[in-house]
Order: structure tokens, then C-alpha cells, then sequence
């Protein structure tokens, strides 16, 4: 084999690659997508008002508004210092709830008024609360001041039955859980639920994704190939291994690069908007795993691919593959509760699933050292496997144009000389 | 410098697409492959091209067997073309040097200079899908042959071009050819093949039909061909005691006689039916020649109409 020609057809494949429009969008619309869903409506929900806002209180009860004023005051303030919420007390002995509703509203309506909060005069019996405003939506604020005005409610029922609430307060203090993983180490590390969750959904869908996007790049440039026939161009310089050989590094170069800006995206902003779990230690093994997996359904999609003979076959292909990368996922939770049954030791070596179970495995409870060889070294055997396998059907398939080979023609492939 | 030995090919399905095949290139020579789809010409090249192999027989280029290290020193171009479309002009080609072998500052100076040769000067940095489809097909002809190779293989290569860039391209494949390169030029355009090839070889099912120098074959085959031009219907010829074979067509008709008959025992038998404005012995077509050794039962009419593209 020729290192050079792969090298040549690598840096081929990736820089074409790399330049197609499906690629970059891939590359940057993707973590542009789960930011815009994922952090930003917390990020707009939590931005800091900078002015203060008013809300009309009409207190029936006529003894909430100083302290419910003074709760909002010590606990919201703007960054400047002032208040956040600001109460504007409606004279309930001058106006009824339909006169003050009927005066306020042009004020709420152009809104000088953000809402008005209407504290019914049996409140500590009815439990009743009502909030009206132009913007129900701001679910947030409304409860901000609702739990205010439930603290107080609360306290004033305490006090009724001769309770000090600061007891109360003290007995019905939430307990704080920890979990401790026991490993073999010395030190017993902490593991949570979200630490498994982002190892093992994490991994599988930056997988699914990097087959996904590259995968159909690869597919479809084969399919070009093929159909305008440079292939018979590339094969009459370099050999069918060494092409395929060099489009797999092309393609890995472009998975590695993918997986490097969403991995540096996602730790960038976990870091800046909120701890993130301690999901380093377990970072070079999902790597590993990935990076086995991505050559594993590579090596099966460059066979496949070269089968196909429309450009609709050619998506199809990557559409299966993908739902066999997801396939694992939904184990995901009896893996969690049980993860040293035989079941999940057996499936941890079909290498269609060895990637993303191994990727849980490692986050639930570290298997041994040696189940980790041994899924790796299955993992290389079926790489080598499929790859020798695909390279068969590959030489051949390229060339032969028209109809789609039937399963004894791709067999008959696999014996050709 | 090239010698088929004794090569056959089998597919599946009891096909055998090469029998028995044998023959050899020079240097300053152009070599036709000729003959219908489905001769067994693309598989020959495929194997010469060291694509696919040969179940018995050998191939010699340069002295060593054919195998990945002869892809170096031999150009192809292939029938059905393509490019990369979304690619620069200089990008695609430099790729197709790089995998001859031919890197960096070397690539790029070879690159520009074949555009200058087909007046493509300064348009490497275009998009391939925004050349014209005549152009297209001077970059792949410049795919094959920036390594400089000792063997360019050429499939087709005047099919959908124009006379004057046909013209062109044949200028420019005889200066390859004068330069000491062999060229092996494939197509089933029988009469344009005669212009170029000093040498042919014509196949059918698999089998050399006919192989050696043009004059050769015509000489062997030669001798009592006549050509004639006419008004009338011609058809009654065929039925002529003198005649052995006749391809009859509107005006014109290439005959040949039977053994011992001359021009002069069969004017007396066409005066009285047909105006001939003329008549004389000629060399016979190869396509005559052809039909004549394969018998025109074994030829579909498609080929017989491909064979005769760019005869006048």
C-alpha cells in the first residue's frame, strides 16, 4: 500500500469535505440549535430588570402589604440597589375589586403597571391568590411574589395556632442526599444522575450526529463518484484499498474536527453558565469509545455506500445506521439500575452497541480493566473485520453501475478474486 | 512496451468478456480498440488499467507485469466522464496529479501550462460546473495527462465535442503520439479510428476479429472492392452472379466482387438499371471489412449507425 496516495486522498476528502455547505452548517448551526433551546430561554428568563416594577396590591386582608413590601424588598433588588418589585397598595376601603380593576386598567394596559396582585380578605382559609396583567406568561415573577405571599399566609396560620414559625421553619428544612461511588481507588468520587445522563446520551449523540453529517458527506460523494465515473479515474491510480483507506482518515479527520468544536462549545458554556458535572475523568474513555465506534459504522457505510446506485438508497443507508447507534439509549435507564447483569455484559460485546453501552457502563460503575481490553479489543476486530469485508464489496461495487445488487451478487463480491 | 498475453475474463453468469485476447503497443504508435458495446473493450482496459484482473494470461508494461506501480506511468480516459463539479479547476486536478505521484510547486506549473495548451490560461481557480461541457472534457483529457505518461489510454475521447474542438483534440493527441508516448484509443466510431490509428485491433464477443497496421488489414481484405455513386435503386446488385457482398445505401455503395471478377464484368450489368456519376476500386472501409468477418447478422444496427458517425 501506498502511504502517500492515502494521504493524498485524505487530505483530498477533507478539505472538500470541510468546505461543503452541509458540513460547515453542521459544524456551527447544530450547537447553535441546542444552545438556542437548551440555555438561552434560562439565560433571557434570569437576564436582571434594570428598572424597578410596580405592581398593584389589592390586600383585602389590609395587613399584608408592609410586610409582603419588605419580604420582596430584602430578597429582589436591582443590581444598582434598588428594590426590584415595588408595591403600589390600592385603598380598599375607597374602591371594590371591580372599581379598582375598572380604574387601573388603561395604567396596566400602557404598562406603568406590570400586574396586579389581589390578596382576597379569607385568604389564610380560602388559600386563594389571584394575579391579573397584560403578560400572564411571566410564570417566574408572579411566583416570586406568590411564594412571598404564601410564606406570610403561612406564618399568619402558625401564629393562630400558637406556633412559633421559626420551629416550624427549622423542623421542615429539606434533607441534602449524597451519593458516593465506590470504586477501587482510594478516594470515593461523587456520581450523580446528570453525570451518567450527559456521559451516556452525550456520547451516543455526538456519535449519531458525527454519522449523520459525515456519513451522508461520505455517501454522497461516493455516489458522485460512481455516478459520474471518477471513480474509474481514482482506480486507475491508486488501488481500491488505498482510496478507501484514505477517505476513512478523510472522514475521521472531519469527525475528530466536529466533535472538537461541539465538545469545546459544550464545556465553554457549561463552565460559564452553570457547573458542570465532573464528566473529565470519564472523557478520555468516551472518546475512545467514540472514536471506535465513528471508524466502526464508517467502515460499514463505505461498504454500503458503494452499493447504492441513487442518491435516495445512499441517504436510506445512513438513516439505518443512525437508528442502530440510538438503539442503546433507551436501555439506558435498566442499564442505570442494574448495571452487572448478564444481559448488559452480553450486549456490551455486539460491537453495533459496544460504543454507546460501554459509554453508560463507564459512567454507572466502572467495569473491570479487563472488560474494558476485551470491548476494546472487540471493537478493533471488528473494525479490521469490516473494514476487510467492506473493501471486498467496495472494489467491486464501485464499478458496477445500473441496478442495485441483489444479496448472492454482493455474496459473489465478497469471493471475487 | 505493452503486450497483452493470452488474456481472458470471465463474469458471472458463464460471460466471458475477454477470450484469448493478445496484442502490443508501441511507443509512437496509437493502437484502436475497436469494436461494438459489449466486445470486451472496457474490460481489456480495466485490466490493463491493473482495476480488475485477468483469470489466465499476463500483461507486460515495461518489462515488469502490470500492477498498482505501472499506474504511475499510464493516463486514462474514461468513456463516461465526470469531474468534481463543485471543485476549483486547478483543485481537481491537482488531486489527480497527486495520485500520479506528482506533488506541490511540479502539480501546479504542469497544471497551468496544459490549460494554457487548450486556452484554458487562468481559469484554474473557476468552479468546474461553470465550464462549458466541451471545456469539461479538455480538463479530463488534461486529468490524464499531467504525470506525462509512457501509455495514455483514451475511451471515446472525441464523443460530444464539435468538429473544430474535435480537430483539436486530435491535433493534440497525434503531438502526444510524436512525442513517443503510446496511445491506446478505444471507440466504435470505425471511420474516425481509421484518421488517427496507425495500428488496430477489432473485437468482437470478447475475440481479436482483425489486428495489425490499417493498411494491412485493408490490403488483406482489399482487393476487389468497389465504390460506386448512383441515382436509382441499387438493391438489384446483391443479386448479381459477380457480387459476393454489397452495403448499399442511398447514392453511394461499397461492393465486393468474387474472386476472379473485375470492374469491367459488372459495369455492363448496371448501365441499363442505374445513372452512375461514378465507380472505381477502392480500399474497403474497416467498417466493411468488419461486417464482412463477422457477418451482418451478428451486428445490430446501433453499431452500424455509431460506426458510421464522422464519416464524411
Amino acid at each position: 500500500m501506498n502511504i502517500r496516495k492515502v494521504l493524498d486522498v485524505a487530505r483530498w476528502e477533507f478539505v472538500e469535505k470541510a468546505k461543503t455547505k452541509a458540513y460547515i452548517i453542521s459544524l456551527v448551526l447544530t450547537p447553535a440549535i441546542m444552545v438556542l433551546f437548551g440555555v438561552l430561554p434560562s439565560i433571557l428568563a434570569t437576564k436582571a430588570d434594570t428598572e424597578t416594577k410596580q405592581f398593584l396590591l389589592y390586600d383585602a386582608t389590609e395587613s399584608l402589604a408592609a410586610p409582603l413590601q419588605k419580604a420582596l424588598t430584602e430578597q429582589y433588588k436591582l443590581p444598582d440597589g434598588r428594590p426590584n418589585y415595588a408595591l403600589v397598595p390600592i385603598d380598599t376601603r375607597a374602591m371594590t375589586l371591580e372599581q379598582a380593576a375598572k380604574h387601573y386598567k388603561p395604567r396596566l394596559l400602557n404598562e406603568e403597571f406590570t400586574g396586579m396582585v389581589i390578596i382576597p380578605g379569607d385568604v389564610l382559609t380560602s388559600r386563594q391568590l389571584e394575579y391579573r396583567g397584560t403578560n400572564v406568561g411571566n410564570e417566574i415573577e408572579v411566583r416570586k411574589i406568590g411564594n412571598e405571599v404564601e410564606k406570610l399566609v403561612v406564618e399568619r396560620s402558625l401564629a393562630a395556632h400558637g406556633i412559633n414559625p421559626q420551629t416550624y421553619a427549622d423542623a421542615s428544612r429539606e434533607l441534602s442526599l449524597t451519593t458516593l461511588k465506590i470504586s477501587k481507588g482510594d478516594e470515593d468520587t461523587k456520581s450523580g444522575f446528570v453525570e451518567v445522563f450527559i456521559a451516556a446520551y452525550g456520547s451516543s449523540i455526538i456519535l449519531f450526529m458525527l454519522i449523520m453529517v459525515t456519513g451522508q458527506l461520505l455517501v454522497r460523494s461516493l455516489f458522485e463518484e460512481k455516478n459520474n465515473r471518477i471513480i474509474e479515474i481514482l482506480l486507475s491510480s491508486c488501488s481500491p484499498i488505498e482510496l478507501m483507506i484514505g477517505k476513512l482518515v478523510g472522514l475521521s479527520g472531519l469527525g475528530v474536527l466536529q466533535a472538537t468544536v461541539w465538545l469545546s462549545i459544550g464545556i465553554g458554556l457549561g463552565t460559564q453558565f452553570g457547573t458542570l458535572p465532573d464528566v473529565f475523568s470519564l472523557l478520555p474513555f468516551l472518546l475512545l469509545y467514540m472514536l471506535l465506534g465513528y471508524l466502526f459504522y464508517a467502515a460499514i457505510l463505505i461498504g454500503l455506500g458503494s452499493l447504492s446506485t441513487t442518491e435516495q438508497e445512499a441517504q436510506q443507508i445512513t438513516g439505518y445506521m443512525a437508528i442502530l447507534i440510538m438503539l442503546p439509549v433507551g436501555m439506558i435507564m435498566p442499564l442505570m439500575q442494574n448495571p452487572t447483569s448478564g444481559l448488559v455484559k452480553t450486549l456490551t460485546y455486539i460491537p453495533f452497541l459496544t460504543p454507546t453501552i460501554m459509554a453508560m457502563r463507564i459512567a454507572v460503575l466502572r467495569p473491570e480493566w479487563w472488560e474494558i481490553l476485551a470491548s476494546v479489543v472487540v471493537m478493533v476486530i471488528s473494525i479490521v473485520l469490516v473494514m476487510f469485508l467492506s473493501s471486498k464489496i467496495f472494489r467491486v461495487a464501485i464499478l458496477s453501475y445500473g441496478k442495485r445488487p441483489t444479496l448472492p451478487e454482493i455474496i459473489g463480491f465478497l469471493r471475487e478474486k | 512496451m505493452l503486450s497483452i498475453e493470452r488474456i481472458s475474463k470471465n463474469y458471472k453468469g458463464g460471460i466471458r468478456a475477454v477470450d484469448d485476447l493478445s496484442f502490443t503497443v508501441e511507443p509512437g504508435m496509437v493502437k484502436g480498440i475497436l469494436g461494438p458495446n459489449g466486445a470486451g473493450k472496457t474490460t481489456t482496459i480495466r485490466m490493463i488499467l491493473n482495476i480488475i484482473r485477468p483469470d489466465a494470461g499476463q500483461i507486460v508494461f515495461n518489462g515488469q507485469p502490470v500492477g498498482e506501480a505501472s499506474k504511475d506511468f499510464i493516463g486514462y480516459l474514461p468513456e463516461e466522464r465526470g469531474l468534481y463539479r463543485k471543485s476549483t479547476i486547478h483543485d481537481a486536478l491537482y488531486y489527480f496529479a497527486s495520485l500520479k505521484s506528482i506533488h506541490g510547486a511540479e502539480a501546479s506549473r504542469r497544471i497551468n501550462n496544459w490549460l494554457e495548451r487548450f486556452e484554458l490560461g487562468g481559469m484554474g481557480k473557476r468552479k468546474v460546473e461553470e465550464l462549458s461541457k466541451g471545456n469539461q472534457q479538455k480538463v479530463q483529457f488534461i486529468a490524464s495527462v499531467l504525470h506525462n505518461p509512457s501509455l495514455l489510454i483514451l475511451d471515446e475521447p472525441f464523443s460530444g465535442l464539435d468538429p473544430v474542438n474535435q480537430l483539436k483534440f486530435k491535433d493534440i493527441v497525434l503531438s502526444v503520439r510524436d512525442e513517443g508516448k503510446a496511445i491506446i484509443f478505444c471507440t466504435h466510431q470505425l471511420e474516425s479510428a481509421e484518421k488517427i490509428c496507425d495500428s488496430i485491433l477489432l473485437m468482437n464477443k470478447g475475440k481479436a476479429v482483425l489486428n495489425g497496421t490499417v493498411e494491412q488489414i485493408k490490403r488483406s481484405h482489399g482487393s476487389n472492392a468497389i465504390r460506386m455513386e448512383f441515382e436509382g435503386d441499387a438493391n438489384f446488385v446483391r443479386s448479381l452472379p459477380t457480387v459476393a457482398s454489397a452495403d448499399i445505401y442511398q447514392n453511394y455503395a461499397e461492393l465486393n466482387l468474387v474472386s476472379g471478377a473485375t470492374l469491367m464484368d459488372l459495369i455492363p450489368n448496371l448501365l441499363p438499371h442505374l445513372k452512375l456519376t461514378h465507380i472505381g476500386t477502392v480500399q474497403p472501409s474497416l467498417l466493411s471489412i468488419f461486417i464482412d468477418t463477422v457477418g451482418r447478422e451478428n451486428i445490430t444496427d446501433e453499431f452500424l449507425q455509431q460506426a458510421s458517425e464522422g464519416k464524411r
